[in-house]
């Protein structure tokens, strides 16, 4: 392990792995660092427009704490993150999640995130009833409803049913159940198109076309010598636009596999591999979009020369999609996306070095992202 | 307190937290409203508590001849309870009163047949402009017309005062004519000049108020001043005037004016003046107080007005009677700062985080700790506590010397010294889960008051001591 910068070769990752997760840090330096690594060794933070350049710096994720002045929410993130099991976008999530919990990020950011992980433990409940009753609704005769399924006669009435269904499957009951439990715990990552519950990858979904819109309309204001804040605007918005075409896409995938169970359920071994390989890459091309949501949404009551700082800051968090886990029809479009980006990134101002002290108001706009609705 | 008042205090706070396009509609609604007639007041009062968003998002509003009327002089408005006039600042009370005198002067059919004309177009829609270059013509010559006739003896004036509710509705109808008698050239101005306030006072920007001000001179020497109230009113920095007219004067080989910058610094100092006086006012007038950190900056932005003021005085050569108003004004925000944030800051920091028990005593021996925290209390000390660290930066400026840095460290010492001590009791002793539930939350709370007020590294170090005691 070197404790010396280097820069990322490559500015188009080719895969997720190499993009790395956005780590939501609230010491204003690290604010757009993401995580990348197999394990806690050959971990990475990466970090684009560090030090007065605009390349994409890459640091040993270990030396981190040693060589910058972190708040302590970040030094209890960076704790949770090596805790993590993995660096994904859903544990580095839930590792943040119980950081703010503690209220180490003011008390907003604290009562959002009790709020989100208590979503989190109930949105698998709910995607287990949904997909019961959608099972029961396409696969027996017998109605069942989701007020039945709250009381001790209608769950009954439910395990008879279900029953049936295993039997017409070739499976047992025991085993229809499991693997109900199974694809609900799968889906209920990114939720369903019409469960009760929104899941935070369906809220985010649904923000990313109107923010591309709200790019272009705020780019329409800039005058003749703001080039740099229209173009930024336009990047914003193409790359908006593109991640929420993709993401439908595969948003769709999953609701089609819920819309036939009984297709699904007969090909068990199939969709299950297909709704994980879909979930995953849904949470990894949407992450990263909860802070550039909240980042635009905090800036629209701005006066709009901060506005126009504040969408730098919006580049320089721009997820982009890697080359090889996009479709080949999509790799035109993103590789003009990506080399506009490259250009566009400027360099992190007002911070000074990187190891003085923290930017007190700065740090302050980062933790209300926390606390703030999306 | 009345439910009314909580709800518009309430409303207040939140008031960047509505999404943009309920808040549009919500504007929308109340203008609507509005034009119902009847008592009007409550409606007037939100839309006041709702303004500063309004002038950030500038919603489509209902276009009527009044707000045309406005529309030159709109960056000078400002809300106030006080009667004392303020230099290049038009008190929002005037308009309806101003607005009247227009329409018993005017012609009554005209106005409903431009209404009627205007209320299709959007505000900002070109076709206005003709429209309203009508409106400013007339609005011009028949209120200069009024204030003719009423100057003629000390009776009408009076009458006019009387019919105005006030001396200072008076002088703002003197601006607003002012004003009005080139509204085309302001609103020239205001067209080519970038979305207000204007954040850098860039060369183009200078250009442009040079421009406009030739024009203006042009028709008449003494309205090159109504202009330059106008610039200013649409800076960011309005004190960053005064390295403009240096330029604009270094440009045309001249020496700057000193009639304008005599007029720019008096409109500096009594703005200042007016905002301080506008804050007190509304600590004094308010059953509920603004919470600490908005305070607290409220108070920075009139710190940072306050030595802009101050330079642009030296800069200016002015006598010493603006740099005694400047003083008094500086004392009275540092009495403020002292009122209202430094004063019992100690003490309400550690009585909120305190809230559910002691940090001394108790009967299980955890002071307290094992009670959960009160979010409530917990919030208002953390306010408290921002409020601090941003009064230490402009402490200097007020005159507090390192009396808030003094308040910083010996509150850090004491909130530190308790939770040490808790920590120390916490040190191999069983808990419920529950009441670790608790211990935790009051030990995160503290180690987060004491990043606020000393920075991270001691905050860090009471965190790790606190987790090895209860892992002990």
């Amino acid at each position: 392990m070197t404790t010396s910068f280097a820069t990322a070769e490559k500015f188009w990752p080719l895969t997720f792995g190499e993009r790395g997760v956005l780590v939501p840090f609230t010491t204003p330096l690290l604010a757009a660092g993401r995580i990348r690594g197999a394990d806690l060794k050959t971990a990475e933070i990466l970090m684009p427009g560090l030090a007065g350049g605009r390349g994409t710096y890459v640091i040993p994720w270990k030396s981190v704490l040693e060589m910058f002045k972190l708040t302590v929410h970040d030094r209890a993130l960076h704790e949770a993150i090596c805790e993590a099991p993995d660096f994904s976008p859903r544990q580095i999530r839930l590792a943040a999640l119980r950081v703010a919990q503690l209220g180490l990020a003011g008390r907003a950011a604290s009562g959002a995130a009790r709020a989100l992980l208590q979503r989190e433990d109930s949105l698998e409940l709910v995607a287990r009833f949904f997909l019961t009753l959608r099972i029961v609704e396409r696969m027996a005769t017998e109605p069942l409803t989701l007020a039945e399924l709250g009381t001790a006669p209608g769950q009954k009435k439910a395990g008879r049913i279900l029953s049936g269904i295993a039997s017409s499957l070739g499976w047992t009951y025991d085993q229809l159940h499991e693997r109900i439990d199974i694809w609900s715990r799968t889906v209920s990552q990114v939720g369903l198109a019409e469960m009760p519950t929104e899941a935070m990858a369906r809220k985010l979904i649904n923000r990313l076309k109107p923010l591309g819109d709200q790019f272009v309309e705020w780019g329409k204001g800039e005058t003749e010598d703001q080039i740099d804040g229209a173009a930024d605007a336009q990047l914003a918005s193409d790359i908006s636009r593109e991640t929420w075409r993709l993401a439908t896409e595969y948003a769709t995938d999953i609701d089609v596999t819920v819309k036939q169970p009984a297709e699904s359920l007969r090909n068990w071994d199939g969709t299950l591999r297909t709704t994980e390989r879909t979930v995953h890459k849904l949470l990894w091309i949407l992450d990263g979009w909860e802070q550039v949501v909240k980042l635009w949404d905090q800036a629209s009551h701005r006066p709009r020369e901060e506005q126009r700082s504040m969408l730098r800051d919006v580049v320089r968090h721009l997820p982009v999609v890697p080359r090889d886990e996009l479709p080949s029809t999509s790799q035109d479009v993103w590789s003009g996306m990506v080399n506009s980006l490259r250009k566009q990134i400027r360099p992190i101002s007002g911070e000074g070095s990187l190891t003085i002290g923290i930017d007190f108001d700065h740090m302050l706009r980062l933790e209300k992202l926390k606390g703030a609705p999306l | 307190m009345t439910g009314a008042e909580e709800n518009l205090a309430e409303l207040e706070g939140k008031l960047f937290e509505i999404p943009e396009a309920k808040f549009v509609q919500l504007v929308q609604f109340l203008e609507k409203n509005l034009e119902r007639g009847g008592d009007t007041t409550p409606l007037r009062l939100l839309l006041s508590k709702m303004r500063p968003r309004i002038v950030q998002v500038r919603p489509p509003r209902r276009n009527t001849v009044k707000r045309q009327l406005c529309r030159p002089f709109e960056e000078l408005l400002y809300n106030t309870k006080s009667l004392v006039p303020v230099e290049g600042r038009i008190p929002r009370t005037a308009i309806d009163a101003v607005y009247n005198l227009y329409e018993e002067e005017g012609d009554k059919g005209q106005i409903a047949a431009i209404e009627q004309d205007l209320v299709v177009l959007p505000v900002d829609d070109p076709r206005c402009d003709a429209i309203a270059t009508k409106i400013w013509a007339q609005g011009a010559v028949n209120l200069r017309s009024l204030m003719v006739r009423s100057a003629r003896d000390s009776m009408s004036k009076r009458d006019l005062i009387d019919k105005l509710k006030g001396e200072h509705i008076y002088k703002a109808l003197g601006d607003i004519v002012e004003i009005l008698e080139i509204a085309d050239i302001v609103h020239s101005m205001r067209k080519q000049l970038p979305p207000r306030p204007i954040q850098t006072v860039s060369t183009g920007v200078i250009k442009v108020i040079g421009e406009h001000m030739d024009k203006a001179t042009k028709f008449a020497p003494r309205k090159a001043e109504t202009l330059l109230l106008v610039a200013m009113a649409c800076l960011e920095r309005p004190w960053e005037i005064m390295e403009a007219l240096e330029k604009l004067a270094l440009e045309q080989k001249k020496i700057v004016d000193p009639a304008l910058s005599a007029l720019a610094v008096r409109a500096l100092v009594t703005g200042a003046e007016q905002q301080l006086e506008t804050m007190r006012l509304d600590l004094d007038g308010n059953e509920v107080k603004p919470d600490s950190e908005f305070l607290a900056r409220q108070i920075a932005d009139l710190a940072r007005t306050m030595l802009g003021a101050k330079s642009a005085v030296q800069s200016s050569g002015q006598g010493k009677g603006l740099d005694r108003q400047l003083e008094r004004a500086r004392r009275t925000l540092r009495d403020m700062v002292h009122v209202n944030i430094l004063n019992g800051a100690d003490k309400s920091i550690l009585a909120n985080v305190m809230a559910g028990g002691s940090f001394v005593t108790g009967a299980t021996g955890l002071g307290g700790w094992d009670q959960p925290p009160d979010e409530s209390k917990l919030k208002e000390a953390e306010q408290r506590a921002i409020a601090l660290r941003l009064c230490a930066r402009y402490a200097e400026e007020l005159g507090l010397g390192g009396e808030a840095e003094e308040k910083l460290s010996t509150l850090q010492e004491q909130l530190t010294g308790l939770t040490g001590g808790m920590i120390e009791s916490l040190h191999g002793r069983y808990m419920s889960s529950k009441q670790r539930g608790s211990v935790e939350a009051h030990l995160f709370a503290s180690v987060r008051l004491v990043e606020l007020l000393a920075g991270p590294d001691v905050a860090n170090d009471l965190r790790l001591k606190g987790i090895a005691s209860l892992e002990a």
